[in-house]
């Protein structure tokens, strides 16, 4: 297989990855690592989800063709930035450190709308038959950017909001610190036994896993316990039920 | 301390004694993992003035170079105490040992204000001679992975080599490939094109054929360490740029112990 030589990210010029940048989950703004509250919106940084620009999952675009390097979200016309976006620091931790020994990192903030996400427990085979049942959901992170996520998952629970909404802004049900991710990327609902992934035109796409390739969802898809779903570039979540 | 200049012979002189895409496998009471560098000249120099004296062994994951402005001493460090006892210390290739990433994360960059450009050939050389992987006391270890195209570990040593992206599918899987235990089967990275995520019951089917405890890699930014598939597959980091710790992964006889930097 040839290997064609890849364009350069605009993101990961020889400055941008010596220079660790934080993105606040709050209002998606990039931040000095030496800030340690948000320059556009003043939340506070929260260790685990600060997300150096030059880390290796931004590195996952590198055998990939580049060869439309498109803007930033922040560059989007449905601009909802710092002045629009809530001024409380709803900052949001997942907790995936049960087997480290580390010392426990500051107590995070949990944004009311977040489902507290517990720790993923490592796949059994039981649990891949596919089911179509009403039991509770879960998001498992597969890859994301903010590498303390992957392994987190996340309960998804149509009790409490009959729309989960899924996004990078911090007004959504499951928030999502990708800044490949729109801020209203696309939302679950149950109609009537049927699980459905809708995009909400999100900027860089949603995608469902068929076995082969992740294939884009247009409008909106069924999707099942154990579909593999990507939004926008850089994050996977498995759909898994109990 | 290495000088920059002085790293061109040193791998000039130890590309002769690599060249081969699967090292013999190797059986050791107690041996050190290193995990990605990535220019962090004084975790390697940490390396050896703790832990490379008692051991028998040091395995370093690859990703010597990018993402910092000493790959150029990096490498020659390393390369320098590979030569003092080749029989001692294994350099594996990671993903960043290539022209595929060193234009866009500062390798080549640093090497033209050090040296010149025309001196990058000779460290093109040296990667496209480094080794893929090894099999340490039934460990595979190796920079990313396991490939959808590999079923033996003894499958690596027929690769074509030398390769210098490398551009063979199976080779380019093992250098970009990462562990991820809540799925099953290979799906595509996020990466791109030619790199996959391999899940749970394919490291396993694969741990079993090739009679392995595990496999230890690099490749992920992770804070020191990562362990998947309960421990079977661990993850090293040992770099320190992402401001997290750097690992350093002993193993004793059959005791493990993840040292934080």
């Amino acid at each position: 297989m040839k290997r064609k030589t890849k364009q350069k990210d605009p993101d990961l010029d020889v400055e941008s990855v010596e220079t660790l940048i934080w993105t606040c989950s709050a209002c998606g703004a990039d931040n000095p690592d030496s800030k340690q509250s948000c320059i556009s919106c003043g939340g506070a940084r929260a260790g685990d989800t600060a997300t150096p620009k030059a880390e290796e999952p931004l590195e996952e675009q590198e055998p990939k063709e580049l060869e439309e390097p498109e803007p930033l979200e922040a560059s989007e016309p449905e601009k909802i930035d710092a002045e629009e976006t809530p001024p409380e620091p709803t900052i949001f931790s997942f907790d995936t450190t049960e087997k480290n020994p580390e010392p426990p990192l500051p107590e995070p903030e949990i944004t009311p709308f977040l489902p507290t996400p517990t720790p993923y427990t490592p796949f059994s085979p039981s649990a891949a038959t596919p089911t179509t049942g009403h039991g509770r959901y879960y998001m498992v992170f597969v890859n994301t950017p903010a590498q303390s996520l992957i392994k987190s998952k996340v309960p998804v629970e149509f009790d409490d909001f009959p729309v989960v909404s899924i996004g990078r802004s911090p007004e959504n049900v499951v928030v999502i610190p990708d800044q490949e991710v729109s801020r209203k990327h696309a939302e679950l609902t149950m109609s009537g036994a049927k699980l459905m992934l809708k995009d909400l035109n999100s900027k860089n796409g949603t995608f469902l896993y068929n076995g082969k390739e992740f294939q884009q969802v247009h409008d909106s898809v069924e999707v099942k316990p154990n579909s593999i779903v990507k939004f926008g570039t850089g994050t996977i979540v498995r759909l898994t039920s109990e | 301390m290495i000088e920059a200049l002085e790293t061109p012979k040193l791998i000039s002189e130890a590309k002769e004694k690599m060249g081969k895409p699967l090292l013999e496998p190797r059986e050791v009471n107690r041996v050190i993992f290193v995990g990605d560098t990535h220019t962090a000249i004084d975790v390697t120099q940490t390396v050896f003035d703790k832990f490379y004296g008692d051991s028998d062994l040091v395995v370093f994951l690859g990703d010597y170079v990018d993402r910092g402005e000493t790959g150029v001493e990096n490498l020659g460090l390393i390369t320098s105490k590979f030569l003092e006892d080749p029989n001692k210390l294994i350099m594996l290739r990671g993903n960043h040992e290539s022209p595929l990433t060193n234009p866009y994360y500062g390798f080549l960059e640093e090497v033209t204000e050090k040296l010149g450009e025309a001196s990058y050939d000779s460290f093109k050389e040296f990667f496209q001679a480094m080794p893929y992987a090894v099999v340490v006391n039934n460990y595979l270890c190796l920079h990313g992975g396991i490939a959808t195209t590999l079923d033996t570990v003894s499958q690596i040593a027929d690769l074509p080599f030398p390769d210098l992206n490398p551009d063979d599918p199976t080779a380019f899987q093992l250098l970009w490939n990462d562990p991820r235990d809540m799925i099953e089967g290979f799906i595509p990275s996020v990466r791109g094109d030619g790199a996959y995520y391999y899940g749970s019951d394919v490291t396993e089917k694969f741990l079993a054929n090739n009679q392995l405890k595990g496999i230890i890699r690099g490749h992920e930014v992770v804070d020191g360490f990562r362990e998947d598939l309960d421990g079977k597959v661990i993850t090293i980091f040992s770099s320190k740029y992402h401001g997290g710790a750097a690992g350093v992964l002993i193993l004793d006889g059959e005791k493990m112990e993840q040292i934080r930097l």
